[in-house]
This record gives C-alpha cells, sequence and structure tokens, in this order.
C-alpha cells in the first residue's frame, strides 16, 4: 500500500488517497456524492468508466396514524 | 413532492375491480422519469396514463418501459411494518435525466402503478450504469399500528 504523504510530505488529494487505498490495482478512482434529501446518490469514476449508486431512503408510510384524532 | 403509494391500484385490489395485482408472480418494472410531471396521489394510475406517458428517461442502455425487477412484499418481523423491498437494479449505459422511479405491474394489461420513488432532484446520467439499492429497510414500509402520542 502506498504512502498518505506525496514526495513535499502533504497529504495527497482525495483521488491520490483513493488510488493508494486500491493498491494501485484500478488506479484512479473519483467518489463524488450527489446526495439529495430523498437519497444517497454517489458517482463513482474509474479506468472502467462511471456509475451511479443510488439509494434511495426508505419511506414509512402509516395505516393508521390519524385514526381518531378527526 | 415525495414519494407516492397509487392509492388508485390499492382502491381497485379491495373494491369491486379486484384488481390482480401479483407481487410475486408478476413482471414489475422500474421505469425512470424526470422533473416534469405533476401528480396527483388521488388519481395517477399506471405507466403510459398521464403523467406517466411523457418525461419517460430515452436512449442509451434504457429502454421504454424500464428495467425488470424482482420485487418482495412481506410483514417485516419485529417491525409492525409491510415492507417493499427488492435487491439491486442495475441499468446500464443510462443517458438521461430522471428524478422519480415508477414502480408498475407489467404482467396487467393496464400496467398499474404501485409506488413512485422520490429521489430529491434531477440526477444527470451519461453513459452510466446507474444501480438502485432501496434503503436498509425497503423501497418503503406500511406501518400498521398507530404511532404513540
Amino acid at each position: 500500500m502506498g504512502k498518505i504523504f506525496d514526495e513535499s510530505g502533504r497529504v495527497k488529494s482525495r483521488e491520490d488517497l483513493l488510488s493508494v487505498t486500491m493498491g494501485g490495482r484500478s488506479g484512479l478512482r473519483k467518489v463524488t456524492d450527489e446526495s439529495t434529501e430523498l437519497a444517497t446518490i454517489t458517482r463513482v469514476e474509474d479506468e472502467s468508466g462511471s456509475s451511479l449508486n443510488i439509494t434511495p431512503k426508505t419511506v414509512d408510510f402509516s395505516l393508521a396514524a390519524t385514526v381518531g384524532e378527526d | 413532492m415525495g414519494s407516492l403509494l397509487c392509492l388508485k391500484s390499492f382502491e381497485d385490489v379491495f373494491d369491486a375491480t379486484q384488481l390482480a395485482i401479483n407481487t410475486s408472480a408478476d413482471t414489475w418494472k422500474l421505469a425512470l422519469f424526470d422533473d416534469s410531471l405533476t401528480i396527483d396521489v388521488e388519481t395517477f394510475t399506471a405507466y403510459g396514463v398521464a403523467p406517466f406517458n411523457a418525461g419517460e428517461a430515452a436512449g442509451g442502455g434504457y429502454s421504454a418501459g424500464g428495467a425488470t425487477f424482482f420485487p418482495t412484499w412481506a410483514i417485516q418481523a419485529g417491525s409492525q411494518r409491510l415492507r417493499w423491498n427488492s435487491a439491486l437494479v442495475s441499468i446500464a449505459n443510462v443517458t438521461d435525466d430522471f428524478r422519480y422511479l415508477l414502480h408498475y405491474d407489467d404482467t396487467l394489461a393496464g400496467n398499474n402503478a404501485f409506488y413512485v420513488c422520490d429521489l430529491g432532484g434531477i440526477v444527470s446520467a451519461v453513459a452510466e450504469t446507474v444501480n438502485f439499492t432501496p434503503g436498509a429497510n425497503g423501497w418503503f414500509r406500511l406501518r400498521g399500528l398507530r404511532a404513540a402520542a
């Protein structure tokens, strides 16, 4: 695994760190958070292309929450 | 707008219509729509019927009608809730903007809608694989117990 500092002693960029984390197996890997209030959305770009991983938050509907309150 | 249950389909399952939605045996699809829709929760009914007859994603690897997926509809033990869930749904090579995910029963002639998932904003894909994974507790749940005051 590579080092987290570059030759000048500075912490590497997010992209470089991800590359280090991957052990150099897949090269540069950029992760962008595009989440909204209702969904977790992550765009992942690497040498194999780009993908969007979308996880909508579970919605709870209630069948009976207002019974008797009218 | 937020996510919506298709009340009309629920009505038709239980009234004289006896709409034969089958969450286990039927083919279900997840279709992508942009944010141009005006959805009336009391009246929307199906894929291919307004407002779900316009604004659908197109092009690339996305086919009109959407992707097949395999939902489960079962009580979530210990939660007092009925859960609509599925495994990951992956669509390759999507190029378009979308915000709403329509779940509908593709086996029924009417393509009856069941659920609309709002992602909370426009998502723009350019020749990308899009992976949809429901949250840890599914796409949605129905709670069958009155919330504590």
